[in-house]
């Protein structure tokens, strides 16, 4: 080494000599060292005229001195091993002070199965969770609605005792206020997201993107707590098996048949045909109300997808799918008397097709034109008893995205339009609504980055709604490396939301209570704001992080659905006063040992709404949340097990008609524990795994008040707080050929 | 419930103890490997051969450095068992029908990788 430093001074000092009688360019290449918080030179750098394959190399001090080119101006490189190479354009001799920086590591492709199971970004200023098929692996994971059992951010809920259908949570607000994307197509709207979260069976998705906060305008006006973006598995992705096999089992009597079978056609067409049939009858009511705990059901779900690559500009990819899906729930058996039977039945039928068409600039990454179009058709047919609501709804959707950055990266741009056709035909017991909404609609998203260390991403969109004129959405994201593994990260929003009364509060109508409109109700405005900190650290080769999530949405406007004010029924109003919703969530992630892991995390939603004139907490949503999970592997890879308990706190509940049987109900509902329990094991050419979900067997003893009575006031499903089913032992075979 | 739980820490502490227990030799062997399929293929299926603890193959060299127990197994059974997956193993051929088995990139024909 001291040999080279020795070699290199003689031919700097033999080139500065030289100079002497030509002319030559010096200067120094540095580097900035992040450790040291100050530049230091680089040596042994190559620097050379570009089209010339002489030149010279940085000398200990990183100075050089190159012969002048014939003429000016020239280009100059700088290249090192590790480092990215730089060109620069020298208008006259002058001297050069060039700072080189590393080149993004590429990770070794043996990638640590250990951790990276949740993946929280250092660059992306979006606060986005990114939840990986190993994450989804750890549970029992039959569709999207069963995917966040190890996730603290989003919770999973049963809106009431007999139709099945399922509610997520996300910053304490329902669903609704979140956006469901699939590959970045908005989906599962009106009526569609009733049971949307049951129609994407687990085996499907690649991965899904938790998003907290607003989100990109991109996307359309809705969001308000987050976007949760579902990737599905790719025809032309390598690392997906060529045909998988999905058997699944259950000793409630749940069966479940997922499979795929992925061909790449040749180098330019790929396809994939996904399947998914699962059938449970019922026989159960553990607590013994009359009513089955759960509904029998069945779906069958087809998806088949294409991606065409032209090899130069064009990437495309079409699809289609198609979903039939019915549960039937209720009493179990008349009563002797009325000779009357509470029965629940849903339908659901839809077709969806998609395509995307983007061209692509190879000369110019930075630069890409793309179009997203998608059409559905969705038909829901339910019965709750003696109320009956229908819909019929068509979906029109197409988005342009145009990229491209302003002078170099730091600067990038995306611009387009979208629109937006829902025609929604819904009837209420024989009452029908019609509602048509048309939205074209224009947005522009700007992201400044300065190094690594600041970004920004600006958006603004505008919308014309046909009935409610322009829609503005300003959105804001943000963030700043405090230093690589401590990130700050702020957004700021608004949302717009049209509401579908019917759609997005039919589990009001598992109750006796009648549905009060006292008014025209108007779209829902919100602000959200939030600030992310998240601070990584890495202990023994064992990584870990923490993350403190604030955040608070304040509505402008909001539909209330109040079952406070009036015991016999469903109130429906404009927000008058304040409706907000507070989120604090703590969540810590270690890596123990080679294989083992561990993730904590505590949550406190305060939402309080105001109900005409009295500020409360909104029903059946728990103030706190924790969850503890454990996941571990032996060293070949061939047992893992996984282990989570959730500790859900009290919620408040609105039943004031006291249960004939049990007397008055509670103001508030009791805390409780659940625990999931899962073990694989994986074999030469398959993986078996089984587990628990609900270890402890935790119910809630009464999910339906009055279920003796169910025509009379006074019967109420609505009130779940807490799981109805016990114990749930599962047991499934994967078979996959790569 | 509390049966379970000290059922599973009784494996877990088992797997771990006898793991102590065993005489590891290392051995590196020359393979055809060609792409990322090809070094998931080799160490998953080397994994399930008795005696053999771990193993990482390396795409640059193509050399796969094996940790095994010298009391289960030794180096010709373990360079048979990576004929059996379809690629050579220093001078020892792969085993045709295996080959015939291998994902496009795999085989010395195809460019992709």
């Amino acid at each position: 080494m001291l040999s080279k430093k020795y070699i290199q001074s003689i031919i700097v000092f033999g080139l500065t000599i030289s100079s002497a009688f030509a002319q030559s360019l010096t200067g120094k290449i540095v580097e900035w060292d992040e450790g040291m918080k100050m530049e230091m030179p680089v040596i042994g750098a190559n620097v050379y005229w570009s089209g010339t394959t002489t030149g010279t190399t940085s000398n200990e001090e990183g100075e050089f001195a190159l012969t002048a080119p014939v003429s000016l101006p020239a280009t100059m490189i700088v290249s090192y091993v590790g480092y990215q190479t730089d060109s620069i354009l020298i208008k006259n001799i002058s001297f050069q002070k060039i700072r080189i920086k590393k080149s993004v590591e590429l990770k070794e492709v043996e990638v640590s199965s250990r951790q990276g199971s949740t993946i929280i970004s250092t660059i992306n200023p979006m606060n986005t969770e990114h939840v990986t098929e190993k994450e989804l692996l750890k549970a029992a994971c039959c569709n999207l609605s069963e995917s966040f059992e190890t996730n603290p951010t989003v919770n999973v809920a049963y809106k009431d005792a007999v139709t099945g259908a399922k509610e997520i949570q996300l910053l304490g607000l329902s669903g609704i206020y979140s956006q469901l994307l699939t590959e970045n197509i908005p989906t599962m709207r009106g009526i569609a997201g009733v049971y949307g979260l049951t129609f994407i069976p687990g085996p499907w998705m690649d991965g899904i993107q938790i998003t907290k906060g607003t989100g990109s305008v991109l996307n359309g006006y809705e969001s308000t707590t987050g976007q949760i973006n579902v990737e599905f598995k790719k025809p032309d992705d390598k690392k997906v098996p060529h045909f998988f096999l999905n058997v699944f089992g259950e000793e409630n009597g749940n069966a479940e048949v997922n499979t795929f079978y992925r061909h790449v056609l040749n180098d330019h067409l790929s396809t994939m045909l996904m399947v998914h049939g699962n059938y449970m009858n019922r026989s159960i009511d553990r607590n013994g109300d009359g009513f089955y705990d759960l509904p029998a059901s069945s779906q069958i779900n087809l998806y088949n997808r294409w991606q065409y690559h032209s090899g130069k500009n064009v990437e495309s990819q079409f699809g289609i799918k198609f979903l039939s899906d019915e549960r039937d729930g209720g009493q179990i058996a008349a009563d002797p008397l009325s000779k009357l039977r509470f029965i629940t039945n849903i339908v659901n039928r839809r077709v969806e097709a998609f395509g995307k068409l983007g061209f692509v600039f190879p000369e110019k990454p930075a630069k890409s034109f793309g179009n997203i179009f998608q059409a559905s058709y969705h038909e829901l047919n339910s019965q709750i008893g003696l109320k009956l609501y229908n819909g019929i709804q068509k979906n029109l959707y197409y988005e342009g995205i145009y990229q491209n950055i302003i002078g170099n990266t730091d600067h990038q741009y995306k611009a387009g339009i979208a629109f937006l056709y829902e025609h929604l035909d819904e009837t209420y017991n024989f009452h029908p609504v019609v509602n048509e909404q048309v939205v074209p609609g224009m947005f522009l998203e700007y992201t400044y980055s300065y190094l690594e260390k600041f970004k920004l991403i600006a958006g603004i969109r505008e919308d014309y709604h046909n009935e409610y004129k322009w829609v503005f959405t300003p959105r804001l994201h943000g963030k700043y490396n405090f230093t690589d593994d401590f990130i700050f990260r702020f957004s700021a929003g608004k949302s717009f939301r049209v509401p579908y009364v019917y759609a997005d509060n039919i589990s009001m109508l598992a109750s006796s209570r009648q549905l009060v409109f006292s008014e025209k109700l108007n779209p829902e405005k919100a602000w959200n704001y939030g600030v992310n900190f998240t601070r990584r650290w890495e202990v023994d080769h064992h990584e870990g992080s923490l993350t403190v999530d604030l955040y608070r949405t304040d509505f402008i406007n909001q539909v209330v659905v109040d079952q406070y004010s009036d015991s016999s029924s469903v109130l429906f109003y404009n927000l008058v006063g304040k409706s907000y919703s507070n989120s604090i969530q703590f969540t810590l992630n270690q890596d123990v040992m080679e294989n083992f892991g561990i993730r904590l995390a505590y949550k406190i939603d305060d939402v309080q709404i105001n109900y005409q004139g009295l500020m409360q907490q909104k029903p059946l949503v728990a103030k706190n949340r924790a969850l503890f999970n454990i996941f571990g592997a032996t060293n070949n890879q061939h047992w893992k097990f996984d282990y989570t308990i959730v500790w859900e706190g009290k919620q408040k509940l609105t039943a004031s008609i006291p249960d004939a049987e049990f007397g008055n109900i509670p103001a508030e509902s009791p805390d409780y524990f659940v625990m999931n329990f899962q073990v694989t094991k994986l074999f030469k050419r398959f993986e078996l795994y089984g587990g628990m979900e609900n270890l402890l067997d935790f119910r809630q003893e009464h999910p339906i008040i009055n279920a003796q009575n169910p025509f009379s006031t006074g019967f109420d499903a609505t009130q779940v707080w807490g799981p109805i089913e016990g114990r749930r032992i599962y047991a499934g075979l994967r078979y996959q050929i790569k | 419930m509390r049966k379970i739980i000290f059922t599973l820490v009784f494996m877990m502490t088992s797997f771990f103890v006898s793991s102590i227990y065993a005489q590891n030799d290392t051995v590196r062997i020359k393979t055809t490997a060609i792409c990322d399929q090809c070094k998931e293929r080799i160490e998953h299926d080397l994994s399930f051969e008795k005696g053999i603890k771990s193993s990482n193959l390396d795409l640059d060299t193509k050399i796969v450095t094996v940790v095994y127990n010298s009391k289960k197994t030794d180096e010709q059974k373990i360079r048979e068992a990576i004929t059996k997956i379809g690629y050579d193993a220093d001078s020892l051929a792969a085993d045709p029908k295996s080959y015939k088995k291998l994902p496009a990139c795999c085989k010395h024909e195809s460019t992709d990788h």
